[in-house]
């Protein structure tokens, strides 16, 4: 046999095996991949074709029968001398898909919702006593799809003229994962069935439809003591009974709190919850949103005219919870609450593109779009009753001794000498109740005109230019729901909506973009390209300046100290004698941006083995009210593709760019338009000086948005057939951002420059793809990625000015008056990732077995030069893991038949194995409510737990027609 | 939209006149268009697969009459062996089939009675083949011929075969087992409208029947990805005949047609693999795995985007033909991606955070992470990026600074707040 012949058995071996399509080239992969450990079928989560990482979903065109109507459709040649050519038979409607239904079940029967503490003994050697330590709960597992026990099914239908002219296809998938509110066995009222409706006449009309529920789970071990989940009032469910601080109360009723100076001999009585009494108070929620989108789509084709033209809609709804922060209810102390979502998002576009041809007489097309959406929500903000102060705010003013939610200026009470103070203090941050914003309702329209053009010279034009406005004017809220709030400029308290300078924000950014891209073919080998691109992100949002802002709904009372009266006169001109309980004045800003982008570049291809680009580019940024005046950037880059031989095929890049900024002064830039001085208001404290520097960031801090940087950036990758059948992909890639800051010369001069310093990515990796015989194929790959990044930060709000050893915390010794510590942090990400899998055809044509495992391995180590001690957090581990294992089995057609069903009749079985393991020293620890140093009165949900270990059996009958 | 019109065999208005043999010249490289209307209307069946399903590295119906029949026998039952599995196509009579042939070999009469010297594709199909041919000192039987070296080479150019068009019914007179599926396929069913022929793709193929087939003989066209006698802008240049409108609008010049990927390394024509777009894999994101293998490995970390459960695809955010923006992204800027689905985050918003404003990506990454949220670096350290405030940054765990949620403990509507107390985006 000729070396020739050996060529072509073995070509044609391995051709069948690989399905045709692609092979021996980088697609063989994903061919092979495709198929490989992906057990064919639905249900397993995701959209309406069931498609996913995990399984190639329902059947389409490919596993079908042959189409009978493709040879008898033709008509014969004309002048063929044959018989006289049959009359094309009459178009019928065929039918083809596949119907799965099927159950699964857990194998070891998963804790829904972990343990509510784990380890539930206080005193335990945690911090605050309480952990998960290793308990389980279901909510990553759920967190995008419910593969959930029960029954389930699945399907894609078809049908169609034999003539093609017609075909319509429905996609329905995991349409039995729905489970009501079934007790709270498994899991409640998320979905995430999927529904997909095609039909089109052919070259004329195409028409969508879909239905797509996904849910978003962040829990489903989560405690709160608050009632009224998922509504805009959340409400404590201990009633008139207040929380006390861990800290405890004197006897008279007073907190021993720091205001008091000092809580030496504070006689604390035993507070009336405690973490264990709180316990009885706290209801078990789930976390998450539920989003629901149907969605429509047409596009026409008129082949008269050269026009297409197209439209879609879709509306989506978000409803559910998810987790927030509330500062001011426990002494600037934490509290975690489930915000509510209900919200709705409307898009809807429609476009049309003529195709046609030039005055030179080549060929273009225009087309002319618009893109609208609305979104609306449903809940304009929610209020949060204080557990520690739930009747505070009626508290009369001035009455400490009554009153312990100091909405109201109060006189202190001194433990140690059990004196009353002679005058008043202004009033905390704690309240009866917090109030907070959700999203404010908003809507975007853009119009857009593309053109394309063949040109002479060899030349082609591609240009698009768009308007989008993007506009907000939903009612503010009141600046705070404090009864006793300051009076306003306005005349009116600030808890009303008249105080605000605005009643709404009149928000309105509009963008334009041009980009236009010029190719040239100057030689049979070599073309030019151009591109010019301009963005002008214009936010013409009024800004709205806020004289005595308020930053919580406890502080914005303005006061005599005297007397404790109440001001009723504006904060502006509340007179001598009066305190303030309001902050600085505060303005919002109208951040805007021009982006110019331009690149020329060339493209090589001396012969067909080889292809080259060179090019440079640079990109500028003008920015107002932001640190920078502007930006530019600029960069050269190159690629080199060589395939000498059908079985090898590299791939290389480089790329560098150097951007310098320019005017980057944040004290000049942006403060006096953040913190403006009034003419007529002397604020109790000028936020931008240095003693009430607390709402200016580091002037120190070279933003890495803005910041100087040079980036570096290589890929590599290989596609080498070692054997016939077998291929290797080896990839790497390099990417550093490297800002080069200088230390000795931050802003104000003699400080230390802080901010990012080095972003470093590193990953490689393999795939290796192996058909050993036409029956057995396997797969495995190998990724490794690193992450680094080196960071240098203060202590403080103003500019450091000290470097200290390594090792040296700057807590220790204490620093020299004046100075800040400057802080390097060092943070290392590394994540490797491993996934093998086989596929056999145990019985060709009958049994199929595939098998597929992937795991996902991550660590995060943070290191800080300053901290003490050692590093300042503990390591971030996580670690998923997944393993599928699927047999099909085949019926034979004629006992398919014997039962009545002319298709296929397959079996399948599915078995799964998914875990995830989470360390993180953030969340594990958190139990609803943390008593621990640090974290007194702090209140969480213990919400993030996302550990599991699921093993699912799969049972399902598939029938093919 | 001549292309367009004349390869689709449309000729309804004014532009046909334009002249629809000079637009099939210049994608095909083909002399022959004396005959393109008389034929490209009437004919039958798709060479595309031409090599796809049956061919392979070597293959098919050329070089078969280059062996012995016996050979043949064997191969032909091993493959039609492969292929029991699959649901076979229906077979046309052998009459028709004998009368094609002979009306093959009667349009192509004028053609050159040898074409078996065309260039077809180097015998060396991996590694281990070169190797060894390299260590026999054999060059590789029918190897192509080199590549010519000098500036303005013409091996890039179509190969100009002497060829005429003979209609989609002559293919299926050898590769009706191709086009089981086609014909359920959008292309499958313009076809069977009489929009399109084989030919419309793969070119003239009078030289390549008469021939007798195989893989790149008589300049059919194969789209094969090892297929080196072709390169991809050729074979672009030809599915963008139908396709530069639309998404394809900045192909040109766009990266992945700088780096030379073909339509054809991503879709598949022959049959339905996808549920939508003819591509390569069933699940989407799998065919632009192909390189890049990190975004592959990103989706699999804890905390990612619906990716891996199906609910978005890599073409819900970026467009591979080309787009307006950088990464391939698919509207005017990253954000005006992200707010497709996050339009809650879209504001303007009475206080502002100056980095989401910006670019989402300044703190979340996209394509999956470790840490929760899909944030690029765990908090608090992501914030202290820019801010330093006397806020833990030197304190280890138990701080309201740093457990829990940490920053976002206090500042929780860290996109944008609308309250006018919102200033610290606390509320």
């Amino acid at each position: 046999m000729s070396y020739k012949k050996i060529g072509l058995v073995r070509a044609c071996v391995f051709g069948a095996v690989l399905g045709g399509a692609a092979f021996l080239s980088p697609s063989a992969f994903a061919q092979v991949a495709d198929e490989i450990g992906k057990g064919p079928g639905c249900c397993q989560g995701g959209g309406a074709s069931g498609a996913n990482a995990w399984a190639t979903g329902l059947s389409t065109s490919a596993a079908w029968p042959a189409d009978p109507g493709m040879t008898a459709i033709y008509s014969a040649p004309p002048g063929m001398p044959t018989k006289a050519p049959p009359a094309p038979p009459p178009a019928t409607w065929w039918t083809h898909g596949e119907l799965e239904v099927g159950g699964r079940d857990f194998l070891n029967n998963p804790d829904k919702s972990g343990s509510l503490w784990g380890d539930n003994v206080p005193g335990s050697a945690l911090p605050g006593g309480y952990g998960y330590l290793g308990q389980h709960s279901l909510a990553k597992y759920y967190e995008y799809s419910t593969v959930a026990p029960g029954a389930f099914g699945g399907t894609h239908a078809a049908t169609g003229t034999t003539d093609g002219l017609y075909q319509i296809d429905l996609w329905a998938n995991n349409i039995g994962a729905y489970v009501p509110n079934n007790g709270g066995s498994y899991f409640d009222g998320f979905s995430d069935q999927s529904y997909l409706l095609t039909a089109s006449k052919v070259g004329e009309h195409y028409f969508w439809a879909s239905w797509d529920m996904t849910p978003h789970v962040y829990s489903t071990s989560a405690m709160t003591p608050f009632g009224g989940v998922g509504t805009s009032s959340l409400t404590w469910l201990g009633g008139s009974t207040a929380l006390p601080s861990a800290t405890g109360y004197h006897a008279t009723g007073v907190p021993c709190t720091t205001q008091i100076g000092s809580v030496t001999g504070c006689p604390i009585t035993t507070p009336a919850f405690t973490t264990a009494g709180i316990a009885p108070l706290l209801q078990p929620i789930d976390l998450g949103i539920q989003r629901n989108t149907a969605a429509v789509g047409y596009r026409a084709v008129d082949q008269w005219t050269a026009w297409e033209f197209g439209a879609d809609y879709a509306y989506m709804t978000r409803k559910g919870t998810q987790p927030a922060g509330i500062v001011e209810l426990a002494g600037f102390m934490p509290t975690n609450v489930p915000a509510p979502v209900d919200d709705s998002t409307q898009n809807f576009a429609a476009n049309g593109e003529y195709l046609g041809v030039s005055p030179w007489g080549q060929k273009f097309t225009f087309k002319v779009a618009y893109n609208g959406s609305l979104y609306r929500d449903n809940i304009d903000g929610y209020t949060v009753q204080n557990p520690f102060f739930p009747t505070g705010a009626s508290a009369p003013f001035g009455n400490l001794l009554t009153g312990i939610c100091y909405t109201s200026p109060y006189k202190t009470y001194n433990a140690t000498t059990a004196a009353i103070s002679a005058t008043y203090s202004g009033p905390t941050a704690n309240c009866g109740g917090a109030q907070l914003s959700t999203w404010p309702s908003n809507a975007a329209n853009g119009f857009s005109e593309t053109t394309t053009a063949d040109l002479p010279w060899n030349s082609h034009y591609a240009g698009t230019t768009s308007y989008v406005m993007m506009t907000q004017n939903q009612q503010f809220l009141p600046m705070t729901n404090n009864p006793n709030a300051a009076i306003s400029p306005n005349g009116y308290p600030w808890n009303t909506v008249g105080a605000l300078p605005m009643q709404s924000l009149g928000g309105n950014i509009e963008t334009i973009l041009s980009n236009n891209v010029l190719t040239t073919k100057l030689t049979q080998d070599l073309t030019s390209k151009l591109t010019y691109r301009f963005y002008d992100f214009d936010n013409q949002t009024p800004r709205i300046i806020f004289p005595c802002w308020i930053s919580y709904d406890g502080t914005g009372i303005s006061y005599n100290a005297t007397t404790g009266a109440h001001s009723t006169t504006s904060c502006l001109t509340a007179g001598a004698g009066f305190g303030s309980g309001y902050e600085n004045t505060l303005s919002s800003l109208s951040i805007s941006y021009i982006k110019q982008d331009a690149t020329a570049e060339l493209n090589w291809r001396p012969w067909k083995e080889w292809n080259v680009n060179v090019g440079g580019g640079w990109e500028r940024y003008d920015y107002t009210e932001a640190d920078a005046g502007y930006t530019n950037e600029y960069s050269v880059k190159g690629s080199v593709d060589y395939k000498p031989f059908s079985w090898l095929t590299a791939r290389a890049s480089g790329y560098y760019s150097d951007r310098i900024a320019g005017n980057y002064n944040y004290l000049t830039n942006v403060v006096p338009n953040q913190y403006p001085i009034l003419p007529a208001f002397t604020p109790q404290c000028a936020a931008y000086t240095p003693s009430c520097g607390s709402w200016v960031y580091s002037s120190a801090y070279q933003q890495f948005m803005y910041d100087n940087r040079q980036r570096t950036k290589a890929d590599v990758l290989l596609d080498v057939v070692v054997f016939p059948g077998v291929t290797v992909t080896p990839t790497f890639k390099y990417k550093d951002d490297y800002y080069p800051l200088n230390t000795a010369t931050g802003a104000p001069a003699g400080s230390l420059a802080e901010g990012l310093s080095d972003q470093r990515m590193i990953s490689g990796g393999a795939d290796l793809v192996w058909a050993i015989t036409p029956n057995l194929s396997v797969v495995a790959t190998y990724y490794y990625e690193y992450y680094h990044q080196n960071l240098y930060s203060g202590t403080g709000t103003g500019a450091p000015t000290l470097v200290l050893p390594p090792g040296v915390a700057c807590s220790s010794p204490p620093l020299p008056a004046g100075t800040q510590c400057l802080v390097t942090t060092i943070d290392n990400e590394y994540v490797n990732t491993v996934t093998v899998g086989a596929r056999w055809a145990a019985i060709p044509n009958a049994l199929d077995l595939d098998v597929r495992y992937t795991l996902s391995d991550g660590l995060d180590r943070q290191f800080c030069s300053q901290c003490s001690p050692g590093p300042q957090f503990p390591d971030d581990k996580t670690l998923f893991q997944r393993l599928d294992a699927t047999a099909t089995y085949k019926f034979d057609q004629s006992w398919a038949r014997s039962v009545g069903f002319s298709g296929d009749i397959l079996a399948r079985l599915r078995y799964t194995w998914e875990r995830n393991a989470v360390a993180n020293w953030q969340n594990d620890t958190l139990a609803p409510f943390t008593d621990i140093a640090g974290l007194t009165n702090a209140i969480w949900m213990a919400y993030d737990n996302p550990n599991y270990n699921v093993q699912m059996l799969a049972a399902s009958l598939v029938f093919r027609w | 939209m001549r292309e367009q019109q004349c390869l689709s065999g449309i000729c309804m208005n004014k532009l046909c006149r334009l002249g629809c043999e000079g637009v099939l010249t210049a994608v095909y490289g083909s002399k022959s268009r004396g005959k393109l209307w008389s034929v490209i209307r009437s004919c039958a069946l798709p060479l595309l697969i031409g090599g796809a399903i049956l061919g392979s590295g070597q293959s098919s119906t050329a070089q078969t009459a280059a062996v012995p029949d016996s050979t043949l026998a064997n191969l032909a039952a091993y493959v039609q062996g492969l292929d029991a599995a699959r649901p076979q196509a229906a077979q046309p009579d052998d009459g028709i089939l004998a009368d094609l042939r002979a009306y093959t070999g009667q349009i192509s009469g004028d053609q050159p009675q040898s074409i078996k010297d065309q260039p077809r594709l180097a015998q060396a199909d991996s590694l281990f083949d070169a190797l060894r041919q390299s260590g026999q000192g054999a060059p590789p039987p029918a190897a192509p011929p080199p590549p010519a070296k000098t500036k303005g080479a013409t091996v890039k150019a179509p190969m100009a075969v002497e060829a005429t068009y003979v209609g989609s019914k002559v293919c299926l007179g050898c590769h009706a087992g191709m086009v089981g599926q086609f014909g359920y396929t959008l292309m499958g069913r313009l076809m069977k409208q009489g929009k399109m022929e084989c030919e419309t793709c793969h070119g003239p193929g009078s030289a390549h029947a008469k021939a007798g087939g195989g893989r790149g003989v008589g300049g059919i066209i194969s789209y094969r990805a090892n297929d080196d006698s072709r390169t991809a802008e050729e074979n672009n240049a030809i599915c963008l005949g139908c396709h530069e409108r639309g998404e394809r609008a900045y192909w040109n010049g766009s990266v992945h047609e700088e780096r030379g990927v073909a339509c054809t390394n991503c879709h598949t024509i022959m049959k339905a693999v996808s549920a939508q777009f003819q591509l390569k894999t069933a699940f989407q994101p799998d065919t632009c795995f192909q390189c890049h293998k990190d975004r592959r490995a990103q989706m699999y970390r804890p905390s990612h985007m619906p990716m891996r459960e199906g609910k978005i695809v890599c073409s819900d955010c970026h467009n591979p033909h080309g787009s307006v923006t950088e990464s391939l992204i698919r509207q005017d800027s990253i954000n005006d991606n992200c707010y497709k689905c996050h339009a809650e985050k879209r504001g303007p918003f009475l206080f502002e955070h100056a980095p989401v404003r910006e670019n989402c990506l300044n703190c979340h990454d996209a394509h999956g992470s470790i840490n929760e949220y899909s944030l690029k670096m765990s908090r608090p350290r992501l914030c202290f990026e820019c801010h330093s405030i006397g806020h833990g940054e030197t304190t280890g765990p138990n701080s309201n600074f740093t457990m829990g949620r940490a920053c976002q403990n206090c500042h929780t509507m860290i996109h944008g707040s609308n309250s006018p107390a919102g200033g610290a985006l606390q509320r």
